[in-house]
């Protein structure tokens, strides 16, 4: 059989990992973390504390099977078609789930569908995030990072007219049937430029991430960052849901302009992050995110304290950059700090204890913090204070005198 | 004492430069309505540029404002004289019977009551501003235009020229970030741009920051402006290889920031892509001098 050129494969592959993970973080942008709020509290009748503590099992059970799966995963030694049949067996099971969702009818079918989802989520995010090493050159990552994030959240301000589980179900029961179909045949039907693309990770330009050489100091400090990112965002949003004079005008908006707005600003946000994060050392794009998000609550509790009934968009706008921002550092970083045999340990540990150990504790927070009655304004003030502190931190760390052995390390990167 | 000796025609061009931004009226002064009731009574003559931000503001029948009227959110009644013009971004503007506005009328967006046939002198403009050069520069006469592009030309070519006579590492560190990473430098000035101007208003929103707003306002037009320069240095290389001149630097970076600039003003006359072309190269330099601290340090992306 004739083989494809090699750019041609490269360009597949690129292709295959940006579309998988776009409509991935689509689902569990939309479906995940809006809709089953919405089933349980519209379909079912729970209260807002039963549903966050629903919300936080999914967290807690995510969390231990990503670790459980990353490493193993390492340990193995699992290669790119096993990663791809992995890939597989989750779509078809989050397909099914999402079929599923409409006979859920009470509370215990509930708890044991979000379980479901949770392990199949887990198992999930180590074998797409790594295939990251098989599929995306290193001077890529930034630019792929961007175009996920950009198709993800454009689709996810666009798409459901309605913050309901079913207009979030119908798009993607369309989406994942043939997400199913083409993993399928790459995962199990014998093509050859399957085996090219299994190869790739072998050569330099995919092995050797821009921190892998300085990985364990690095890693520990991107996890704390990425902790402080996802905690501030999540505990900011939550509360920001609440109060409908600043999603009605924007993102829960019945008329598309805002929506469209939003999605527009996402989608140059994460051009801009993916440009820069292959330009730049990824801490001058944390100072950004935090100096952002700052920004944002601030402007928010003004608002607060200022009782405008209008609430611009210029606020919406900032919070979609900044949050366009750090995923694509999220979706770039753990691949840059690995190796094809490190991938699924150091997703697993990055993307569980930043990602969804920071969700479990944010929504725990925000739970105690709203039934203990603590004023919008308040709320707001404090993850102003939290972003502002890991924004100074970040500028003390970086007046630090640098350690000799770092400066070395970078310079045999480059 | 060489040195500052050198400075000296630089910051004689600056202050030149910086002076041709006052008006005619003098130092600017106004008021900034940011919610609450600004009233001005029958009989009495405000002097001032209002902006309205929310809460409410009514001229009475027989009060005077004199000065242009802006308003982002909230009401404005308007039933006195309004002795400039009035701009609606945004919000409700209610023209009562007895209104006159001395100068236009423009509506980008918002809810207007009343009659404002009547009551306007001008002209009445609707429809979102646009581009570069809104209505107000488009109804100027066409040698007013030519005139502000040549004031505008020549002076950044003469800061240019001298610019590259004092500072010339500076020049060249902006104009090698702008050749060699254009796209960084796109990104990060769109970044600059969309947090620096909110963060500009919500300084002027807290009021006590005012003055740090307007530094970050003179920091972005610097900011442009060098890049502007830098573009022009970038274009002037490219002349001076092209027709093989031996002049020195400073004539050459002079004479390719004239030509890059009044090429610029010019594109952006034409409507839809002109404006983009101006707002687009501005864009990249702003994201060239952040890079480059402002010329102190050579910028290179991190290498693989």
């Amino acid at each position: 059989m004739m083989r494809l050129p090699r750019t041609l494969i490269e360009l597949f592959g690129l292709g295959l990992f940006i579309g998988m993970m776009a409509v991935g973080y689509y689902y569990n942008l939309t479906f995940i973390q809006l809709g089953l709020v919405d089933l349980g509290e519209r379909g079912l009748g729970l209260s807002k504390a039963q549903v966050a503590a629903q919300m936080s099992v999914l967290a807690v059970v995510t969390c231990v099977t990503a670790l459980a799966c990353g490493v193993w995963m390492s340990r193995r030694g699992i290669g790119f078609v096993h990663k791809l049949r992995i890939a597989f067996g989750v779509i078809l099971s989050q397909t099914l789930l999402t079929w599923l969702v409409q006979s859920i009818t009470t509370p215990v079918q509930f708890g044991a569908w979000i379980v479901a989802c949770s392990l199949a989520l887990g198992i999930g995010v180590p074998a797409t995030f790594g295939l990251a090493v098989d599929l995306v050159p290193v001077r890529r990552r930034g630019i792929a990072a961007a175009l996920i994030t950009a198709s993800a959240y454009l689709g996810a301000n666009l798409v459901p007219a309605a913050w309901t589980i079913e207009a979030f179900s119908a798009p993607l029961l369309w989406l994942m049937p043939a997400g199913v179909v083409g993993l399928g045949v790459l995962a199990f039907a014998p093509l050859p430029f399957v085996v090219d693309l299994a190869r790739q990770h072998a050569r330099p330009a995919f092995s050797i991430g821009r921190y892998t050489r300085q990985a364990p100091r690095r890693f520990v400090i991107f996890i704390v960052l990425m902790f402080g990112v996802f905690f501030v965002d999540s505990l900011g949003f939550l509360r920001l849901l609440d109060a409908p004079r600043f999603m009605e005008g924007a993102w829960q908006s019945a008329e598309i302009d805002p929506r469209l707005f939003i999605g527009i600003t996402h989608v140059v946000a994460a051009l801009i992050g993916g440009i820069l994060y292959d330009a730049l050392d990824v801490r001058e794009l944390f100072y950004w995110i935090f100096g952002i998000f700052a920004l944002t609550h601030l402007m928010y509790t003004f608002s607060v304290r200022s009782d405008l009934n209008n609430a611009p968009l210029a606020m919406p706008m900032l919070y979609a950059t900044a949050v366009s921002l750090y995923t694509v550092v999220n979706f770039a970083l753990w691949a840059d700090l690995s190796t094809s045999r490190t991938i699924g340990r150091n997703v697993a540990l990055g993307v569980a204890f930043s990602g969804w150990t920071a969700t479990f504790l944010s929504t725990a927070l925000s739970i105690w913090w709203q039934t203990g009655g603590m004023s919008l304004e308040r709320h707001l003030n404090i993850v102003d204070s939290l972003a502002m502190v890991f924004f100074l931190g970040l500028i003390v760390l970086g007046l630090r005198p640098k350690h000799p052995e770092a400066s070395e390390s970078s310079v045999e990167i480059s | 004492m060489r040195n500052k000796l050198k400075r000296l025609p630089l910051i004689v061009t600056m202050a030149l430069l910086l002076l041709g931004g006052c008006g005619e009226d003098g130092v600017f002064s106004g008021s900034l309505v940011l919610g609450g009731d600004l009233q001005i009574e029958p009989g009495l003559v405000e002097t001032a540029d209002v902006l309205l931000a929310d809460g409410t503001v009514t001229i009475a029948e027989g009060a005077t404002l004199r000065g242009d009227l802006y308003q982002m959110l909230g009401t404005l009644t308007i039933n006195g004289t309004v002795d400039g013009n009035v701009l609606l971004y945004s919000g409700t503007l209610v023209v009562g019977p007895q209104a006159r506005i001395t100068g236009d009328l423009q509506l980008s967006s918002g809810e207007i009551w009343g009659d404002p046939e009547q009551a306007v002198a001008g002209t009445i403009v609707r429809g979102p501003q646009s581009g570069v050069f809104g209505p107000e520069w488009l109804q100027r006469s066409f040698a007013r235009q030519l005139l502000w592009i040549a004031a505008q030309t020549s002076g950044l070519s003469l800061l240019a020229a001298l610019m590259s006579l004092v500072f010339p590492r500076s020049l060249e560190r902006v104009r090698l970030a702008i050749r060699e990473y254009p796209a960084v430098c796109g990104a990060m000035g769109l970044l600059v741009l969309i947090v620096g101007l909110a963060l500009v208003v919500q300084m002027l929103f807290t009021v006590l920051l005012i003055p740090l707003s307007l530094l970050g306002v003179v920091l972005l037009l610097v900011a442009a402006g060098l890049g502007w320069m830098c573009f022009g240095v970038l274009s002037s290389r490219w002349l001076a290889h092209c027709f093989a001149w031996n002049w020195p630097d400073a004539l050459v970076a002079g004479i390719g920031t004239l030509v890059f600039v009044f090429a610029i003003n010019l594109l952006a006359l034409i409507p839809g892509i002109g404006p983009l072309l101006a707002i687009g190269s501005a864009v990249v330099g702003i994201g060239a001098v952040f890079q480059t601290r402002f010329g102190l340090r050579r910028f290179q992306a991190v290498e693989r």
